[in-house]
């Protein structure tokens, strides 16, 4: 509580704090996310998946043993301010900070040297690379035709129901346009 | 000439007349009437050009001015019209849907509430609350093989998981009263949960002081901070909750 809570205006949002919304939500009509974004979209999945791998359980695993090891839950427990200064704002935090300028990074070194050179296949295949490891491979989406102006949707699996490649000019029907559903709360 | 699109307004949304958008150029953003109802908020963008993380940076920055102007539903970054007419088309064969939804989110903004624990504690809850689990621990400590570790670690972590939905559901209900729809949202470290909330702008004081009595109630047992008010990024689809109220 001490922390950001009630800190809250018009400008309390960084950047780092919405990005999963700008690049996750809102409404898609016929549209395409440029290639040129692989990089952000990476460092958001890359938030989502923190869960449930088996770092995360080797890491449980062995907070457990600590804590079982040193008597449990009667050992003196640093307090929450601090757990958040070293947890959340120092860790996280700057965790985030540099995987951000990490992504920055990527693109630029994705990005051809001007605006007006043609993006082929080299670029898509740079992206696609940067995904395939990210992701440990093989899920990526192929393209059957990379050089399509550069303007591709790489598509990384990322467990949202996102749609298809996107840079023909039809229109497909998606499903995220209609309003909300009044559905039974859990 | 394209359209980068920020999100679907009322055609009277009136903007700051120089804000600028997407892409190398500055173009200008500005408000398009599309039909009965309808408008969006839009600027020009050079097809060809590639986007850069600066353009996500413009992109946040105009929906944050045409949110204190206006309600609006955001379009997801990327999203761009082939033209007027494609546009056009788009808004007026979903006129209905988009119109009811903005009727819906006139009003609301978007609130991130993301509270943070004490790892250990949480862990020391469920050893205590888990004979089995305690037993498994004990059972890798000295030279543990990597597939025993990875076993307490699963079961740790599918408690873990519960030990967040029961709070989660914790934090929906005691803020219910006081907003009008939720989505979980990944949290970015284990021992956090996260939710966006959609909260009608006059109920915002009665919002923070439901998070404030939470978080006085529990004694610092988790640290509570907020992002918003926020364009209603999460609510523009189906997949959130509407809050369950009182009958």
């Amino acid at each position: 509580m001490a922390v950001a809570y009630g800190s809250r205006g018009p400008n309390s949002s960084g950047l780092y704090e919405v990005l999963d919304l700008i690049l996750d939500k809102g409404l898609v009509i016929d549209a395409y996310v440029r290639v040129s974004l692989v990089g952000i979209e990476i460092l958001t999945i890359d938030a989502r998946i923190v869960v449930a791998s088996v770092d995360t359980y080797l890491r449980f695993a062995e907070a457990v043993n600590r804590l079982e090891l040193g008597g449990g839950q009667d050992q003196q427990k640093p307090g929450v301010p601090e757990l958040l200064s070293q947890g959340v704002e120092g860790g996280a935090r700057s965790k985030a900070k540099g995987a951000l300028s990490g992504a920055g990074e990527t693109i630029s070194n994705a990005l051809p040297g001007g605006g007006d050179q043609d993006q082929g296949p080299g670029l898509m295949d740079r992206a696609r690379e940067a995904i395939g490891d990210k992701l440990g491979g093989g899920e990526q989406e192929t393209g059957e035709d990379a050089g399509d102006e550069g303007d591709r949707q790489a598509q990384p699996q990322s467990g949202q129901s996102r749609r298809g490649p996107g840079p023909s000019a039809g229109r497909a029907p998606r499903e995220e346009r209609r309003p909300p559903q009044r559905r039974g709360s859990r | 000439m394209p359209l980068y699109l920020y999100g679907v307004v009322r055609p009277d949304c009136a903007l700051p007349a120089d804000l600028t958008g997407v892409g190398p150029d500055d173009s200008p953003v500005r408000t398009v009437a599309v039909s009965d109802g309808l408008g969006a908020v839009v600027s020009e963008l050079d097809g060809e050009q590639p986007l850069e993380g600066r353009d996500v940076l413009a992109h946040k920055r105009v929906l944050d001015e045409v949110f204190t102007a206006c309600t609006v539903l955001p379009f997801r970054f990327g999203t761009v019209a082939q033209d007027d007419e494609q546009l056009q088309t788009e808004l007026e064969a979903h006129a209905g849907d988009y119109l009811e939804t903005l009727q819906m989110l006139e009003d609301k903004v978007e609130v991130e509430v993301t509270a943070s624990y004490d790892e250990d504690a949480v862990l020391g809850e469920i050893l205590a609350a888990r004979p089995d689990v305690r037993e498994l621990s004990r059972s890798t400590q000295g030279a543990p093989e990597m597939r025993s570790l990875v076993e307490l670690g699963e079961v740790v972590a599918e408690e873990v998981d519960r030990w967040r939905d029961a709070e989660l559901a914790r934090l929906v209900d005691r803020l219910a009263p006081s907003s009008s729809g939720y989505a979980e949202r990944a949290p970015r470290q284990d021992a956090a949960l996260r939710a966006a909330f959609l909260v009608a702008r006059d109920s915002l004081p009665a919002f923070d002081a439901a998070l404030g009595d939470l978080a006085r109630e529990t004694q610092g047992r988790y640290a509570i901070e907020t992002v918003g008010p926020l364009p209603p990024y999460s609510f523009t689809g189906a997949d959130w909750s509407p809050a369950r109220r009182e009958e």
